[in-house]
Formats: structure tokens, C-alpha cells, sequence
């Protein structure tokens, strides 16, 4: 009896970690695009939970709206092909999405007072909101299933293919990240502006380009983000942006904003966060559970787990 | 630079002086408000009529809705426009101030043994300062935060309260010394069948101040947003806002000149929050129902593009921006109503349109409020109307002294500096700009001659360092 008990409670714990990984692989992912932008140019990418949103929305349009999915896709060369297929155009019209907002809405603004990019930030994504609104509608957006809902299960909990899928993928990309930061010249490049904007000017490194290539960088994550996203929940709304933006910028700052090893451990720890939440407590409070660790990550310690303590310079 | 300088009244009342004007067109203003229920509300409706017939709408009452949203956006110049704290969460305040009117309003409430059961009046009183300690909580925990990250967190705060809202209903709690408290806060519901009708017990007389006439909540709402703006403008001309002007421009100098961070913030936080509050308690008296989907994200956006539209910091650009953009958010809701009205302009006969329109037009609203804070923040930051320091930042408005019979008048005298601040590259420019006035000589006629204006000597660099 108490065994069957404890039983079930270590496989519930367990399901709670499972689901905590899977999807704070997905949040480490956009977060890395928030900590991108912030170490490049200081300033808080509002509108990357948008770009997100409007890959979901892609995906969404091409499965539901273009190729009329309404079930699984049992042949698995047809699913590798169709994933391919859907990050790379989400790949790349989150990036396109992302280039045109920096220069409408952020490079104007690149010598102004700290208040005017921010503004300009919410304003842009009102915008891309309420575009999506027109096209997707008030309401959720459904998706069908399209990985098969099997999968493993482990003492209890149930690993799906799926979620798998996610945690490999989500490894893969950042793995590319990392070497890309460390071992390119564009990576150096990128790190020098991060650290002295002038200095690097100075060196003979393209501040556009490069602050152009942060966000081509950011927006390309995210929109592999976003393919998993619609396939794991599964569907997807205007207010998605929103919600998960806040998610993954709560996962940027408690890893400590700047440090893209730091998103990675925020993005699992904001995971495991939300998903011990919605199995021990509610899924209504997952949001107000989040917004309430930010705010203490902030009181507390605003540079996170990883981050150094940097002094305001007069 | 504040010359010692004695103004005669004929001096004041020079047509030239820009504050004359703004005085001017201000008085004609209050006066055009003042008499609106009466005089211009029914001429207004008669030169309305083909578009929108009697009967359809009421201006009187769309502007006393309308006028529910100037004052948030009054509070929220407090911590933005004066301070320089964006507040993105300043809806959670509205939510506190409506629902603290609700609980004592409703007779649902009991603490120890009585029922609450209040009048709107003494709320009026008691909701602003429910609303001031709440301001001073969530605030409390932002004072170390630059920005962006104050931002995020009033973003946080201003959701969790809703949320709070919506997945609460019953509270009982077993208090120490009052003794049992319980009240009901609604849920998902919220409150409904809130009092309308109020007693004004005054001592010789007891007025029925019936709250359901719109003439009388128009006048409700214009004596608070007079009182309001009249208080807003004691507060900025005083030390206290003086203070909030040195932490908006630069926290780090403000602090080394003496002024206290902590009191500061927590004072611009709790008096926003206070003025929310007390616009929290009209809006729920004003239809008697309260829910909380109405106090969601998109209100506090709505009072952000409100003051940047009107210009941040700047008492007249808010209420001008606050009544623009509140004329539009009632009107969304009228103008369909329209569509199907076979007297007015407006009237399409096909029934699918009378359906899509409708739904079009409440779609779009928050997208016309994003593409405004994107427009108005990238081609005219100062707003429609600017405050007198950004004025004089961005035109770069000189003073001269002018030596008139013996007496010296202060005139200003506009320079030769760019119309727009999008002639300028950067903001540093901008506020490089601020010309400094040396007096070479003095005409003995009288003449405003020989100013030297050279720009930026000790002009502040402002938040655009780095």
C-alpha cells in the first residue's frame, strides 16, 4: 500500500522533471535570443516572444491552413521531411521578422535615452500582436498531433518520442551556438561588441552587421523553438508570444542576463519551475508562479545564477 | 537659470509669452468642459446628428468614461513622465482601487461582527490610500532596478494581481485582534450590482447625488480631474518634484546631490498608485459591475501610449493625449452601433458587414495603440505636447533679458534651432542644444539685442550617457 504509494508519488515527481526538461528546452532556446540582444545592446527585446509567436503562427498555417494535417504522420522519413521542412522556413522568416524589426524599430533609436528604445520595444510588439490577432484569431488555434503519442515509459513516467525529439534538438542548436560564439570569427566579433562597442569599432568590426547577425541569430532559434512548441502543446494563439516571451526572458534572467550559458540553465530551471507548478499546484497559477521568481530573482539577485555583479559606471 | 527679476502684470500678460498662451488656451478649455453638459453637449450632438443620430450616443457620458482615463494618466505621468519609472503593471493599482470600492460597497464583506456597507464618498477617501500602501509594496522590492528591469517587474506585478483576482473567490481568515474576516472577491465574475445612487450627506443638507445621471458623473469626474491636476501641478513645482525630475535625468548625480532615492521612488510610486486608485473607484461605480478581465495588460498599455502620445511629464500633453485616446477607446464601442442604425451616415445594409465591422474595429484597437507608441517614439518623442524642459531641450528656446523704461522683463526669444527632433541625429545632439544666454549690451530703447547663445555650457547630458 505505502509502496504503491510512494510509487506513484515518485513517478508523479518524476513526470514533473520530464515535463520541466522538455519544455525548458524549448524556453532555453528563445531565451538565448533575449540574452543575445541584451548583450549585444543592452536593451530588453520585448518583441522576441512575438517573433516566436509568429513562427507558431507559420507553422500553424502551413499544417493546418496549406497541407491539411489531421493526424499523425506514421512514416517517419515523411515526419523528418515535413520538420525539416517547417523549421527552415521558420527558421528563416523568424529572422527575416527579427532584421526588420531591429532596423525599424531599434536602430533609430540606438543613441537615445534608455526610456525610448523600451517604449519603441512595446510598441513594436503591440504590433506583431495584433497583426497575428487579424490572422489567427481571439481564440487558441489547434494543431493535430503529428509525431505518434507514443514514446517510453520510465519508472512510471512517460517519455515521449516526441519530447525526446525537443531535448536532442534544443541540444543540438545550442551546441552550434556555443561553437559558433567560441570558435568563429564572427563569434569573436560578436563577443568584442558585447564587451566594448567602441573598442570594437575601434578594431575594424561592422557594429550593424554584427548587431544584425545577433538578431538573425536569435529570430533563427526561435523559430526552430516555435516548430517544437506547436507540435508539443500542440497549437498556438496571438497571445503566445506574450506569455512564453515572459517565460523564457524569466529563464534569460535567472541564468543571468548576457550569459548565454546562463539562458540554457535558466531555460531548465524556469522548466522544471512550471512543471512542478502545474503538477502540484495548478496550471492557473503557472504564469503568476513565474512573474513572482522573477521578481525575486530581481530582488535579490538581478544578475542571476551566472552572471557577475557589474557595478553602475558614472 | 532664474533671474531675480520683478514682472509687472502688463509684462505677464504679453500675448508673445508661450506660457501666456498655454495659460490661456488652458482657461478656455476648463471653461468649454465646465459648461459642456449644459451648452456645447447638446450643440455638438445637433452638428453630429448625420453621423451619429440622437439618441445613439451621449457625449456627455463618453466623456466622463473618457475622463476616468485622464486621470490614470495622470497617476502614471507621476511615475513615468515626473520619475522616469516605467510602470508597465499600472493597471494592478486600477484593479486594487476598484475592487477595494467593491468589497466595501457590496455588503458581502464582514469583519469581526459588522457588515462593510460604504458609500462611494468615504471610499473616495479611503481607496487612494489603500492604493498609496499597495503602490508602496510593490514598489518597495524595484528601488535598486535601472529600466529595463523595473519595466519587467511592474509587467510581473501588474499580471499577478489580476490573476489573483480571477482565481480567488471566498477568503476567511481568523484575525488576531478583529476576529473573523471574510469577504468574497469574485472570482472570474468579479462584482456585480454595485451602488449607483449616492447619498452626500452634508451637514445642513443630505443631497441624493444619484450616480446613474451621466450629467452628474460627468461633473463628478471633472471636479476629481480638477482637483487631481491642481494637486499634480502643487507636487511638481515642489521640492518633492524637483526630486523626481533629478532621479528621471540622472539617479546616480540626483543621489550625490542629497536627494533620497528610496523616499523618492516610493513617493512617485504611492502617489500614482494613488491617483489609480481613485480612478479604480469611479470606474466601478460607474456601470456598478467590476471583472477582472478588465484590468488586464492592455490597460496599462493603453495609459503608456496615452502619456507618450500627449508628451511624458508634461500636465496639459497628458490630459490631451488621455482624452484623445479615451474619445477613441468609448467611441470603438459606439461606432458599430452605428453600422446598423438605418438614420445615420454610417448605416450598411448588408448584414455580414454589420457583423465583420464591428469585430474589425475592436481587433484593431491595440494595434492602433502599438503602431502609435511606435510612431509617436521614433519621429516625436517629446509628444504632442511637450513639457516645459523638453521644450526648451529640444528647440532649444533661449531667454533674453530685456531692459524695457528702467524695468527688465524676462521674454522668450525662440532661436535658431531645428523644428523637429528628427532633423537632429541623435538625442545627445538634442539636448546639447540648450543654449545658455549671455547679454552683451542693452539698447536704452528697449530692444531685445545682442544675446550670445552658445550652446550646451553645463547642459545636461541626461539619460543618453552610454
Amino acid at each position: 500500500m505505502i509502496l504503491a504509494d510512494s510509487a506513484a508519488a515518485f513517478s508523479k515527481l518524476l513526470q514533473a522533471i520530464e515535463i520541466g526538461i522538455t519544455t525548458g528546452a524549448i524556453y532555453a532556446l528563445i531565451a538565448i535570443g533575449y540574452t543575445l540582444v541584451y548583450g549585444i545592446i543592452e536593451l530588453i527585446n520585448f518583441a522576441h516572444g512575438d517573433v516566436f509567436m509568429w513562427g507558431t503562427a507559420i507553422t500553424y498555417f502551413v499544417l493546418v491552413g496549406g497541407l491539411h494535417m489531421n493526424g499523425a504522420v506514421g512514416n517517419v522519413l515523411e515526419l523528418g521531411g515535413l520538420i525539416l521542412g517547417l523549421m527552415l522556413l521558420c527558421m528563416v522568416s523568424c529572422a527575416l521578422i527579427a532584421v526588420v524589426l531591429e532596423r525599424v524599430a531599434y536602430k533609430p533609436l540606438r543613441n537615445a535615452p534608455r526610456l525610448a528604445p523600451l517604449i519603441s520595444a512595446i510598441g513594436a510588439s503591440f504590433i506583431l500582436e495584433n497583426i497575428a490577432l487579424f490572422f489567427l484569431g481571439p481564440a487558441q488555434d489547434p494543431v493535430p498531433h503529428l509525431f505518434p503519442n507514443e514514446g517510453w515509459t520510465v519508472f512510471g513516467a512517460s517519455v515521449k518520442y516526441l519530447d525526446l525529439f525537443i531535448i536532442i534538438l534544443a541540444v543540438i542548436l545550442m551546441y552550434a551556438l556555443a561553437m559558433l560564439i567560441n570558435r568563429t570569427r564572427i563569434g569573436r566579433a560578436m563577443r568584442s561588441v558585447a564587451q566594448d562597442r567602441e573598442a570594437a569599432s575601434l578594431m575594424g568590426v561592422n557594429i550593424d552587421q554584427i548587431i544584425l547577425i545577433t538578431f538573425i541569430l536569435g529570430g533563427v532559434l526561435a523559430g526552430a523553438a516555435s516548430v517544437v512548441y506547436v507540435m508539443y502543446f500542440p497549437g498556438t494563439s496571438y497571445i503566445t508570444g506574450f506569455k512564453v516571451g515572459l517565460t523564457a526572458f524569466t529563464a534569460a534572467v535567472v541564468g543571468g542576463i548576457g550569459n548565454i550559458y546562463g539562458a540554457m540553465f535558466g531555460g531548465l530551471f524556469v522548466g522544471l519551475v512550471e512543471g512542478f507548478v502545474i503538477q502540484y499546484i495548478g496550471s492557473t497559477w503557472a504564469d503568476a508562479m513565474v512573474f513572482a521568481v522573477l521578481a525575486l530573482v530581481l530582488v535579490f539577485r538581478p544578475s542571476g545564477f551566472f552572471g557577475r555583479l557589474t557595478p553602475e559606471k558614472v | 537659470m532664474q533671474l531675480p527679476l520683478k514682472k509687472g502684470l502688463f509684462e505677464r500678460l504679453d500675448w508673445r509669452r508661450g506660457v501666456f498662451r498655454g495659460w490661456a488656451v488652458g482657461l478656455i478649455a476648463f471653461l468649454f468642459f465646465l459648461f459642456l453638459p449644459q451648452v456645447f453637449a447638446p450643440l455638438i450632438s445637433q452638428a453630429l446628428n448625420p453621423i451619429f443620430p440622437i439618441g445613439s450616443f451621449d457625449l456627455v457620458l463618453v466623456l466622463g468614461s473618457a475622463g476616468i482615463f485622464v486621470l490614470m494618466a495622470l497617476g502614471l505621468n507621476v511615475v513615468v513622465g515626473f520619475a522616469g519609472l516605467l510602470d508597465l503593471g499600472y493597471a494592478a493599482f486600477f484593479a486594487i482601487g476598484a475592487y477595494s470600492y467593491g468589497l466595501a460597497n457590496l455588503g458581502t464583506a464582514q469583519v469581526g461582527d459588522h457588515t462593510l456597507k460604504f458609500a462611494i464618498w468615504p471610499l473616495l477617501l479611503a481607496a487612494p490610500v489603500i492604493a498609496a500602501m499597495f503602490g508602496i509594496i510593490l514598489g518597495a522590492p524595484t528601488l535598486r532596478l535601472r529600466g529595463d528591469y523595473l519595466a519587467i517587474v511592474t509587467l510581473g506585478f501588474g499580471e499577478i494581481v489580476p490573476i489573483v483576482f480571477q482565481n480567488i473567490s471566498q477568503v476567511s481568515w481568523n484575525l488576531p485582534l478583529v476576529g473573523p474576516v471574510s469577504f468574497n472577491l469574485g472570482g472570474a465574475n468579479g462584482f456585480l450590482g454595485l451602488d449607483r445612487p449616492a447619498t452626500l450627506n452634508l451637514p445642513f443638507q443630505t443631497i441624493m447625488f444619484t450616480l446613474n445621471d451621466s450629467a452628474n458623473f460627468y461633473y463628478l469626474v471633472f471636479a476629481l480631474v480638477i482637483i487631481a491636476t491642481i494637486g499634480l501641478v502643487m507636487l511638481r513645482k515642489s521640492r518633492i518634484g524637483r526630486a523626481w525630475v533629478a532621479i528621471r535625468e540622472d539617479e546616480t548625480a540626483a543621489a550625490c546631490s542629497g536627494v533620497n532615492l528610496v523616499a523618492t521612488k516610493l513617493t512617485a510610486f504611492a502617489i500614482g498608485a494613488s491617483v489609480s486608485g481613485f480612478a479604480g473607484v469611479l470606474y466601478g461605480s460607474q456601470y456598478g459591475v467590476i471583472s477582472p478581465e478588465s484590468f488586464m495588460f492592455v490597460v496599462s498599455i493603453t495609459i503608456l501610449v496615452m502619456i507618450v502620445l500627449g508628451g511624458m511629464g508634461s500636465i496639459p500633453g497628458v490630459i490631451t493625449g488621455a482624452l484623445i485616446l479615451g474619445l477613441i477607446n468609448r467611441l470603438i464601442v459606439v461606432v458599430p452601433t452605428l453600422f446598423q442604425n438605418p438614420d445615420s451616415l454610417l448605416y450598411v445594409s448588408s448584414r455580414s458587414l454589420q457583423e465583420q465591422i464591428p469585430r474589425y474595429l475592436n481587433d484593431s484597437q491595440s494595434l492602433i495603440y502599438g503602431i502609435i507608441l511606435l510612431l509617436v517614439i521614433l519621429l516625436r518623442p517629446q509628444g504632442l505636447i511637450p513639457s516645459a524642459i523638453r521644450k526648451r531641450e529640444l528647440k532649444g528656446e533661449s531667454l533674453a533679458v530685456v531692459e524695457k523704461e528702467g524695468s527688465k522683463v524676462l521674454m522668450e526669444v525662440p532661436s535658431e534651432t531645428p523644428e523637429s527632433s528628427a532633423e537632429i541625429g541623435a538625442f545627445e545632439e538634442l539636448e546639447l542644444a540648450q543654449a545658455e544666454v549671455v547679454v552683451e549690451s542693452l539698447d536704452r530703447s528697449g530692444e531685445g539685442s545682442g544675446y550670445d547663445a552658445s550652446p550646451g555650457l553645463g547642459g545636461t547630458s541626461g539619460g543618453a550617457s552610454k
